[in-house]
């Protein structure tokens, strides 16, 4: 079975052919060899038992007339057979009367034997007797005995055998020429169709076609794979063309990429260009604020007049503050919005140096979440924080050696902010309303709290307190 | 009872002699019987055999049907033999008669002539007496029977019977001879053929 698992379907048809006929020949030999020794047994059972009776016929002459020379002369001619080792006749008397081969050693032959027709086969012999009647049939004068080797069956057997071999290996030969022959008629189109199927997937050439060699399944096979191959070809095609499609595409969204990175880059470098820039502007700024505000000091120098010389101070700080807050921007991350606690340290620190009294202690105590707000938000509270901390500072603590002011921003729940502004000091008059005053720096207050939409309230209760509720804008 | 058993001895003594006496009488007969048979016992045998293996032509058979005639010119002993020994028996269905001749006259009705050695110096007279009738003529060892015109002639080989045919003599008859029978014999000629 090895063999028919072979690698190639010439191997195996041809092994089948040559199996298959060899199993049948081997049969049909076997079946002669059977038939002939058969037959061949039959034939000699046949032949020695006609002679025996020709002999058996010929030797009553011999018996009646007591003629040795005459039997043995007639068991000479059962040599003719030559199967038949030994013969004897017997008289009546059932005595030995002659033998064949005349001088034979008589204890070979039975001594004496019954009178009657056998057959019977003893260790490979065959043994006949016939009975010698008389010419007119009236008696039994005796018997003719013969013993018959069947060895030569044995012999017939070998050579039968050995022709059969020779019969069945010229056969086997001639089997072999033939199917070798004839296998290509189904093996030729089966391997072509292998080699176009191995061609089609090495080259992935789907354009060559497979030949057909005849209108049967086979053929039938060769039609469908060319249709596959058809189809194939098509979806490759269809598939070829989406692929291009798409890889143009794709290189026209590349380009637009690149288009738009060298883009952003520009706009980048662009705003990266403006962010200088415009930190050199509020620097610019503060510098002009910080001029403006470092000349109006200069000219505080030669002012004799106090009320004068608290307005200069007054417009001091307040450009000051502004200038404070352009410092801020210009430090800050994103030129947008600054850190509105830092301010307020600066800021507060900057108007105590500006009001201080040699004989008063104020202290500063501020409450500031970490908030940032943006550049107009800013500048607004700044402005009102330089205003209400001014004022504190002017006027909350005369008569007093010691004060605190406090300054609070909160972001409260509502999107909003809560600033506090306060002192501990003599508390704001109750007889001005702090929203129509004379007062320029409560009037600015006022203007701003309305530019913040915000809302202002003053409580006056051991020391003033002013809280600012306003969104960022 | 008494007396039978007192009397026994005496019927005893009397079987034992009558025994002895009846031993006696068969030996002098047992050679002949029981040890090899004589010369003319087996020419008995012989001429009984021949008729087996001879057809007489259909003419030969029709007068006398139901018996097979053996005719002897013999002396007296010799027919004695031949009628004991196959005197009773039957062949071709037909019982043998052994008939003694005197006379020539007599021997044309037979089938077998037995010619004895006697008859010899008579033999062309008898032969021609019988001439052109189907009987089959046998010789008991006549020189020159066969040549004379007779068919078959025993002649005694080392003490052992056997015969001569001559074939020729018995077409000229119409008698069929058996090849088995011819095998047997010595087949010898007349010059009949030649003379004629």
């Amino acid at each position: 079975m090895k063999i028919l698992s072979g690698p190639s379907i010439k191997q195996k048809l041809t092994s089948i052919i040559i199996i298959t006929s060899c199993i049948a020949l081997f049969f049909a030999c076997l079946a002669f060899i059977i038939f002939d020794r058969v037959t061949f047994q039959k034939r000699l059972e046949a032949n020695i038992d006609t002679i025996t009776q020709i002999a058996a016929e010929n030797s009553n002459a011999s018996l009646l007339f007591n003629n040795k020379l005459d039997a043995i002369r007639v068991l000479e001619s059962l040599k003719a057979e030559k199967s038949i080792e030994i013969a004897c006749i017997y008289d009546s008397s059932k005595t030995i009367f002659a033998t064949l081969p005349v001088s034979i050693d008589t204890t070979i032959v039975p001594k004496a034997v019954e009178l009657k027709p056998l057959r019977e086969y003893k260790h490979g012999y065959m043994i006949v007797q016939k009975l010698v009647y008389d010419q007119d049939k009236s008696a039994v004068l005796g018997l003719v005995y013969v013993k018959a080797s069947m060895a030569i069956m044995n012999s017939r057997l070998k050579q039968i055998i050995y022709i059969s071999s020779l019969f069945l290996l010229i056969s086997i030969f001639i089997v072999s020429a033939i199917s070798l022959q004839l296998q290509n008629i189904i093996t030729t189109p089966i391997l072509h169709l292998a080699s176009v199927a191995r061609d089609v997937s090495l080259q992935k050439d789907y354009s060559v076609r497979a030949r057909k060699f005849s209108g049967d399944e086979l053929g039938f096979l060769t039609d469908r794979f060319n249709e596959m191959l058809i189809q194939i070809q098509e979806r490759e095609y269809a598939l070829q063309n989406a692929y291009d499609e798409l890889k143009t595409k794709t290189d026209e969204l590349e380009t637009e990429l690149n288009v738009r990175r060298v883009a952003e880059q520009q706009l980048k470098n662009s705003l990266s260009e403006k962010e200088v820039l415009l930190r050199e502007i509020h620097h610019r700024v503060k510098n002009n604020l910080q001029v403006i505000s470092s000349l109006i000091y200069l000219q505080t120098k030669n002012i004799t007049d106090i009320d004068a010389l608290r307005m200069f101070r007054d417009g001091q700080n307040r450009v000051k503050s502004m200038a404070l807050i352009h410092e801020e921007l210009y430090n800050s991350k994103d030129l947008s919005s600054i850190d509105f606690g830092a301010y307020i340290k600066n800021l507060s620190s900057h108007l105590f140096h500006s009001y201080r009294e040699e004989s008063k202690t104020i202290i500063l105590k501020s409450d500031v979440d970490d908030i940032s707000l943006n550049i107009d938000t800013a500048i607004n509270c700044g402005m009102i924080i330089n205003e209400l901390v001014s004022n504190s500072l002017k006027h909350a603590f005369h008569n007093m050696t010691r004060g605190t002011i406090h300054i609070g921003l909160h972001a409260t729940n509502t999107h909003k902010f809560l600033m506090t502004i306060g002192d501990d000091g003599s508390g704001f008059p109750r007889h001005i309303n702090f929203r129509n005053t004379t007062s320029l720096g409560l009037q600015l207050v006022c203007n701003l709290i309305d530019q913040l939409n915000g809302t202002i309230e003053l409580t006056n209760n051991q020391g003033t307190e002013f809280k600012i509720v306003f969104a960022e804008s | 009872m008494r007396r039978d058993v007192r009397h026994t001895p005496y019927i005893w003594w009397l079987v034992i002699i009558v025994s002895v006496g009846i031993s006696i009488s068969y030996a002098n007969t047992a050679p002949k019987n029981a040890g090899q048979p004589t010369e003319y016992e087996v020419k008995a045998a012989f001429l009984f055999n021949f008729a087996k293996f001879v057809e007489w032509p259909v003419s030969a058979l029709v007068s006398t049907d139901s018996v097979l005639i053996i005719g002897v010119l013999a002396p007296e002993d010799v027919v004695d033999v031949f009628k004991e020994v196959i005197g009773q028996k039957v062949v071709k269905n037909r019982r043998i008669l052994i008939r003694q001749y005197y006379w020539y006259r007599d021997i044309e009705f037979c089938h077998i002539l037995f010619v004895g050695n006697n008859e010899s110096k008579r033999l062309p007279r008898i032969l021609n007496f019988i001439k052109n009738k189907p009987i089959l003529t046998v010789g008991d060892q006549i020189e020159g029977f066969a040549e004379a015109g007779g068919i078959i002639n025993f002649v005694l080989n080392d003490k052992l019977v056997n015969f001569e045919i001559n074939p020729t003599a018995a077409k000229r008859l119409d008698i069929q001879i058996s090849s088995k029978l011819l095998r047997l014999a010595t087949i010898v000629d007349d010059d009949q053929e030649a003379r004629e």
